[in-house]
């Protein structure tokens, strides 16, 4: 009986690790564009849980010192964080939803086309900053939450800043239906946003 | 002091044991040759056979598969259609009723299930199917995330979803983790038979029920419901078969201890077969025997076809009575530090082969006990028999109304016995004291141990006098005492002996009696000797309790881990 248990235990390493569509960055990492098409398998997802939003969250290019982690999408809400080793783990939690609950939020230009920003600080003391930026477009809300474990500040949140970005979901649409050939597509036809 | 007295009063000095008249006949032994099954042997039955490999086929087929890009997409593209062609026939009231039915996959149900699971094989107190129901459930949800993860597949395309969902679509784990629940359920609570049986297509009609809910709601397509569905099938259904053999471990409910298994159906007909093979004994019955006084063993009666009838005892032991005794071992070593041998049997071989040498070393030293017929084999490594000769007419000397002074002095002999063999019994108690046609029989001499401590053949005389004095006199008891051993030893047993020396069926006779008989003893001793302590302390008992507790904050620990990534916390 182990014998046939281990070979199969084998073949699904090795077909769940090794030998998926794509590779492992398009399976785990939300990013932006992949191989020339917008959005990986966890932006797809995202834009599953808030089927009215317009906009995705995704990362565009990760500096030096930053890795994805603890990402979570339920319908209703969708959640990834960022992690660093100069400000510490989980430092920025972005949350995609339908809708925001603000505190005390400054608008600001926003960087990121289509969206409406607003920013937010919520406490500064020494060697720790938190705050919150909130990203408004239709059918939905990004929010970065930030925690960061430094006396450094503006360096960190301007590789943020640079390190996310948004895919809007007809991008996303044309990337499903490109990756299937055409055969399906992530939304109901006619869906309006 | 008076001198050690070590003639035997008059009457009482003739050897203790004597031939035996009654023998169950033996004959027609066979080897069992090379390649041939044992008795018991303990493979997947057919069923799980197949399951196992109809399982390992689509995994297999289905990781190839999904891991091919155009295939991939052919299977979400047919899964579309399905999920589409169904989505077309919602209606409010069937969107209500399939989202009710929906509830089904939901953490708080299987957290309902689960747990009242666990609750329940908790209070039956049948940790092995336990263990093996938390295995494989943790297993399911572990192997689900990991190939949802694995694979990334999205949520049905092309379709408003209506349902709540967590995470990739496949394989689905609201019905991996539910149908992994309630096979758990089944294989651990329901009996093998017609429950069981009627158990099953009820399982298939909730999970059927909540697998068209998720499509209908659009939460999951039919490929994720499938494999989700054999992975909740197999993982259990293998465990449970493979660790929880029906045959070995049947759930049943009537009463006992957990020690005693089971010995009917498959075991029963080994058990006849291997006595018939190995000893050339052919078995009329296999009867439960004494279960009240035993908690290591399973012991039996076993009546031997013949003329006239006779009779064999036999103990019955397997590898969770190997964990008893290493947890009992690993417990006094906690408790009291190494008071003696604490080794524990690396295997149930091991076990038995202590007990037939033990019967062997008793018999030789005319210590007056029961017959050892030798060992069968039913699972190798797993299960095996120590069968002795059956005492028919004895009754246990707890159960007599009084004890004269024949018994007292031959009980006290048997002590006496043991001490110039260099033996110690370790489980002088009521139940292991049989009185036969005026003699007394020491039986069950598992923990009996060469060249002992004094202090354990100290304690062993203690409790044979506390035994006696249970159905006698602390008086008369001592009176007798004196004609075998002098003050200083009877002194040096009460010394030694305290509660936690006692085993707890004389404990619990005692104080049934509404007597402290050992204080008792100890007003009557010519001087109150100091107690022995009991506790050794060492570098390696302080490691050990550290190493015990570190280990059981981990499991605890990891175990809580488990459970909250599981969604059942």
């Amino acid at each position: 009986v182990r014998r046939p248990v281990l070979l199969l235990l084998g073949a699904l390493l090795l077909a769940g690790c090794g030998v998926s569509p794509g590779g492992s960055e398009f399976l785990h990492q939300p990013n932006c564009n992949y191989q020339g098409e917008a959005g990986t398998a966890p932006v797809i997802l995202m834009a599953q849980a808030v089927p009215s939003a317009s906009q995705v969250p995704c990362v565009e290019l990760l500096p030096s010192g930053w890795s994805v982690t603890d990402a979570f999408v339920r319908n209703g809400r969708a959640r990834f964080a960022l992690s660093s080793d100069r400000v510490g783990s989980d430092a920025v939690q972005v949350v995609l939803e339908r809708f925001c609950a603000f505190g005390r939020v400054t608008r600001v230009p926003s960087d990121h086309p289509g969206t409406r920003r607003y920013q937010e600080v919520i406490s500064i003391r020494p060697e720790r900053y938190q705050g919150a930026v909130h990203y408004l477009f239709p059918g939905g809300c990004v929010t970065y939450r930030l925690d960061f474990r430094s006396d450094e500040q503006a360096r960190p949140l301007g590789e943020v800043s640079l390190a996310l970005g948004f895919v809007t979901r007809d991008a996303l649409n044309q990337s499903v239906s490109d990756y299937t050939g055409g055969r399906l597509r992530l939304d109901p036809p006619g869906a309006g946003r | 002091m008076e001198p050690t007295v070590r003639q035997p009063p008059v009457g009482i000095g003739e050897q203790a044991v004597v031939g035996r008249p009654q023998r169950a006949s033996r004959a027609g032994r066979r080897r069992r040759p090379s390649g041939e099954a044992p008795p018991l042997p303990r493979p997947l039955n057919r069923s799980g056979r197949l399951w196992l490999t109809a399982a390992c086929a689509v995994l297999l087929l289905w990781a190839v598969f999904i891991t091919l890009q155009d295939t991939a997409v052919r299977v979400l593209a047919a899964d579309n259609v399905v999920v589409q062609w169904v989505g077309g026939m919602r209606t409010d009231l069937l969107t209500e009723v399939m989202q009710r039915v929906h509830a089904l996959g939901s953490r708080w149900t299987i957290r309902v299930l689960f747990w009242t699971t666990v609750v329940l094989l908790l209070a039956l107190r049948r940790f092995r199917h336990l263990f093996v129901f938390l295995g494989a459930t943790l297993a399911v949800t572990a192997v689900t995330a990991f190939f949802a993860n694995a694979f990334a597949l999205p949520r049905p395309l092309e379709v408003e979803i209506l349902g709540d969902w967590t995470g990739y679509a496949h394989p689905s784990r609201p019905v991996a983790v539910l149908t992994a629940t309630l096979m758990g359920m089944l294989y651990s609570l329901a009996p093998t038979g017609r429950l069981r049986q009627l158990g099953k297509p009820v399982i298939v009609g909730l999970v059927a029920a909540l697998s068209a809910a998720l499509i209908y709601l659009a939460v999951n397509a039919p490929t994720d419901l499938v494999i989700g569905a054999i992975i909740g099938v197999t993982v259990p259904l293998v465990a449970f078969r493979m660790i929880t053999p029906n045959e070995v471990f049947p759930v049943t409910y009537h009463r006992g201890s957990s020690a005693h298994l089971d010995v009917g159906g498959r075991r029963g007909q080994a058990i006849h077969q291997a006595l018939e093979d190995q000893l050339g004994v052919q078995v009329a019955e296999i009867k439960p025997f004494g279960l009240s006084g035993s908690a290591g063993s399973t012991p039996l009666r076993l009546r031997v076809k013949g003329d006239p009838e006779t009779w064999l005892f036999a103990k019955l032991y397997a590898r969770s009575h190997l964990r008893s005794d290493r947890w009992y071992k690993l417990g006094r070593t906690l408790l009291y530090g190494r008071l003696e041998d604490e080794k524990p049997f690396n295997t149930v071989r091991r076990l038995v082969q202590q007990e037939d040498y033990a019967l062997r070393l008793m018999h030789g030293a005319g210590v007056r006990s029961p017959e050892p017929f030798g060992l069968v084999e039913i699972t190798p490594e797993r299960e095996y028999l120590v069968v002795t000769e059956f005492f028919d007419d004895a009754k246990e000397l707890g159960d007599l109304e009084a004890v004269d002074e024949a018994i007292i002095d031959d009980g006290l002999r048997i002590i006496r016995r043991l001490w110039d063999a260099g033996l110690a019994h370790r489980d002088i108690k009521p139940a292991n004291l049989l009185v036969r046609r005026g003699r007394v029989h020491l039986i069950d001499v598992f923990f009996a141990e060469v060249r002992p401590s004094p202090w354990r053949q100290a304690v062993d005389l203690a409790n044979m006098m506390l035994v006696l004095a249970c159905r006698s006199g602390p008086e008369q008891v001592y009176q007798r005492a004196r004609l075998q051993f002098n003050d200083e030893e009877i002194a040096e047993a009460f010394a030694a002996t305290s509660g936690i020396t006692m085993p707890s069926q004389l404990r619990k006779t005692m104080r049934e009696q509404g007597r402290d008989l050992h204080a008792e003893f100890l007003k009557l001793l010519p001087e109150r000797p100091p107690p022995i302590a009991i506790q050794r302390w060492s570098i390696r008992r302080v490691g050990l309790m550290a190493g015990v507790a570190v280990l059981a904050l981990l499991a605890l620990v990891t175990a809580l881990n488990s459970f909250e990534s599981a969604g059942l916390l």
